[in-house]
């Protein structure tokens, strides 16, 4: 009898426990019927943001998953998605850092293309701001003048790959990518690729391992160091750390005349104070990334210290911070100086980013 | 077998308690919202970025191209009286209005004076104790020049006295040189459940005046690591913003 009364309130309780679990249960997911079939998300990609960089920029339309960055991946190195063979990778040399020294544009432009290394943080896109989403940076990719693409052999190309077949359903949850109009599988190509970009990290530097005790500067790098974050060398106010680029536009005086390509962010704005204005380059990983300024002007580092410190060119537009040392505009620095600044800003190379798998 | 009931009822008026959300709980504080409407002005027209020409106390013709800040530590008080207090810094950049800052939670009742810093008090002017973004990375200051954060950046060109176009880059920062803006009488009543709202107005020549007239060429175009310029911006700043 005992026992029975024992057993009765063991399964009292059991069932009160069983309550209180649903009692307190958020019902929203008792509610779902789910299908077996059709229960199938792509993973959430966890991006690793290093210490000290900024949010990084992701649009809900596209947000990052396992499977999107590993479709990227793929395509950003992928003839299919051209009728002429080339790939992104075709121009943006992963041992250049993905940065193409020079592309001479059909418009006549002579550009050096930034490297593809830390987008996820910036908010705007090529030298000029032409591109303000990175989601959709390649769609112009596609056209005559790059992939001239073949929308028909794209389609069947895809279609007949059991690869691509397989990974648009994982990463997006395409069945069959022939439902899709050309802007869209465009589009969703492009979400794949800049899923791809965001996980293009550059942190590894010897800067960033000096900062953590993983390396010690020489004298030499130190001195540059000093000088890179000084009012005597003043290159921090535009380039500053972690991204080494503060993200915005400035004119720092390359040029007192301004045609072409050299207008800059004018070109987007229409607006006249925008004149020879340059989105700020990152400095890392610039050993990579030679030649240097939007059309590669210059050879070599310690040209484009020299410019800085002796070359700067006067117009109305120049950035305020520019006339720091007017009315000479000059720098004034020793060679010894020059050569530690250079020193400083080669630490900033991170190999890792060239060896990426 | 009754016993037993009043034990199951017990039970499960427990689980119910305990189930109950936090908030449901809490206690009931009678408190509505202030938003803060900031913009910035010479005279009485907002300013004009790039185009416009001013002219300060001293006499500089100046154009405006940057306005950056902080404002934290923000402080309601009512005859005297401290009533409201928080440290949640906010960035402002100039250009992208509208600005609105929302101060929640404040207790019902009438406000008479607010004040805040501009810039980062001791505790938070560090690298990394506030959210790096790409539109504030701009503001880092150099752990090699004392490290924290710009409190601020006032940027734009003036005439020299011989006429020539030159820049100036007015920066603020570091613990001794943080801006305290004095309290600023209002009139603001907070009601239960309500937002009220409060327009601030930065009078950007106030940085070239009181108690110091600031001259961009004899001063100095350049305040960064130069404490007799930074101080004397510093000081001017105690009063830039009023209430509208």
């Amino acid at each position: 009898m005992e026992r029975m009364y024992f057993m009765q309130s063991r399964f009292f309780l059991f069932v009160l426990l069983i309550g209180v679990f649903i009692a307190c249960n958020d019902t929203t997911d008792n509610d779902q019927d789910v299908k077996p079939d059709d229960s199938y998300q792509p993973t959430p990609y966890k991006l690793q943001v290093p210490k000290g960089f900024p949010l990084y920029n992701i649009s809900k339309e596209n947000p990052l998953t396992v499977e999107g960055v590993e479709l990227g991946k793929r395509l950003y190195r992928e003839p299919m998605l051209s009728s002429n063979g080339l790939t992104c990778s075709s121009c943006h040399h992963q041992d250049k850092s993905f940065s193409t020294p020079i592309y001479n544009a059909a418009n006549g432009y002579k550009i050096s293309v930034p490297p593809h290394i830390n987008l996820a943080f910036k908010r705007h896109f090529n030298w000029n701001g032409s591109e303000k989403v990175l989601d959709t940076l390649c769609m112009v990719d596609f056209g005559p003048e790059f992939f001239n693409t073949d929308s028909a052999q794209l389609y069947n190309n895809l279609y007949n790959s059991s690869y691509y077949k397989d990974q648009f359903y994982k990463a997006f949850l395409i069945k069959d990518i022939r439902q899709l109009n050309f802007e869209d599988l465009k589009r969703k190509i492009t979400y794949a690729i800049s899923q791809y970009m965001r996980t293009i990290i550059s942190s590894k530097s010897k800067y960033d391992k000096m900062l953590v005790g993983e390396y010690t500067f020489t004298d030499k790098e130190m001195q540059g160091m000093l000088l890179f974050f000084s009012e005597t060398g003043d290159c921090f106010h535009c380039h500053q750390p972690p991204l080494f680029s503060d993200t915005e536009f400035h004119n720092t005086g390359l040029s007192s005349v301004f045609n072409g390509f050299d207008r800059g962010r004018e070109l987007i704005t229409n607006n006249p104070i925008d004149i020879g204005k340059f989105a700020t380059p990152t400095l890392r990983n610039l050993e990579y990334t030679a030649p240097y300024m939007h059309d590669g002007r210059f050879n070599t580092l310690e040209e484009v210290v020299e410019f800085y410190n002796s070359g700067v060119h006067v117009s109305p537009n120049i950035d305020p911070i520019m006339s720091k040392k007017a009315p000479s505009y000059k720098l004034n620095l020793t060679q010894e100086q020059k050569d530690a600044l250079v020193a400083f800003l080669k630490t900033l190379t991170d190999e890792s980013i060239i060896n990426l798998p | 077998m009754k016993l037993k009931l009043i034990l199951i009822g017990l039970f499960f008026t427990f689980i119910q308690v305990s189930c109950v959300h936090d908030e449901e709980i809490e206690t009931q504080v009678r408190s509505g919202n202030l938003v803060l409407h900031i913009a910035h002005q010479v005279g009485s027209t907002d300013v004009q970025f790039d185009t416009v020409i001013y002219t300060n106390k001293a006499g500089n013709e100046y154009t405006i191209s940057r306005i950056n800040y902080y404002l934290s530590n923000f402080v309601l008080y009512n005859e005297g009286k401290i009533i409201y207090q928080t440290n949640t810094p906010v960035y402002v950049d100039a250009r992208n209005t509208p600005i609105t800052i929302k101060l929640a939670n404040i207790p019902e009742g009438k406000y008479d004076k607010i004040s805040m810093l501009i810039g980062l008090d001791a505790t938070t002017n560090i690298h990394g104790k506030i959210p790096d973004t790409d539109e504030n990375i701009g503001m880092l200051w150099p752990e090699s020049m004392g490290g924290g954060y710009h409190f601020l950046k006032l940027e734009g060109k003036f005439n020299t006295p011989d006429s020539v176009q030159r820049g100036y880059a007015v920066h603020v920062g570091l613990n001794p040189f943080i801006i305290t803006q004095q309290p600023i009488n209002i009139n603001v009543n907070i009601t239960d459940k309500n937002t009220s709202n409060l327009d601030l107005v930065m009078n950007m020549n106030e940085w070239y005046q009181n108690p110091y007239t600031y001259d961009l060429y004899t001063d100095g175009n350049y305040t960064m690591g130069d404490s007799i310029t930074m101080f004397k911006i510093a000081e001017n700043g105690k009063d830039v913003f009023y209430a509208k």
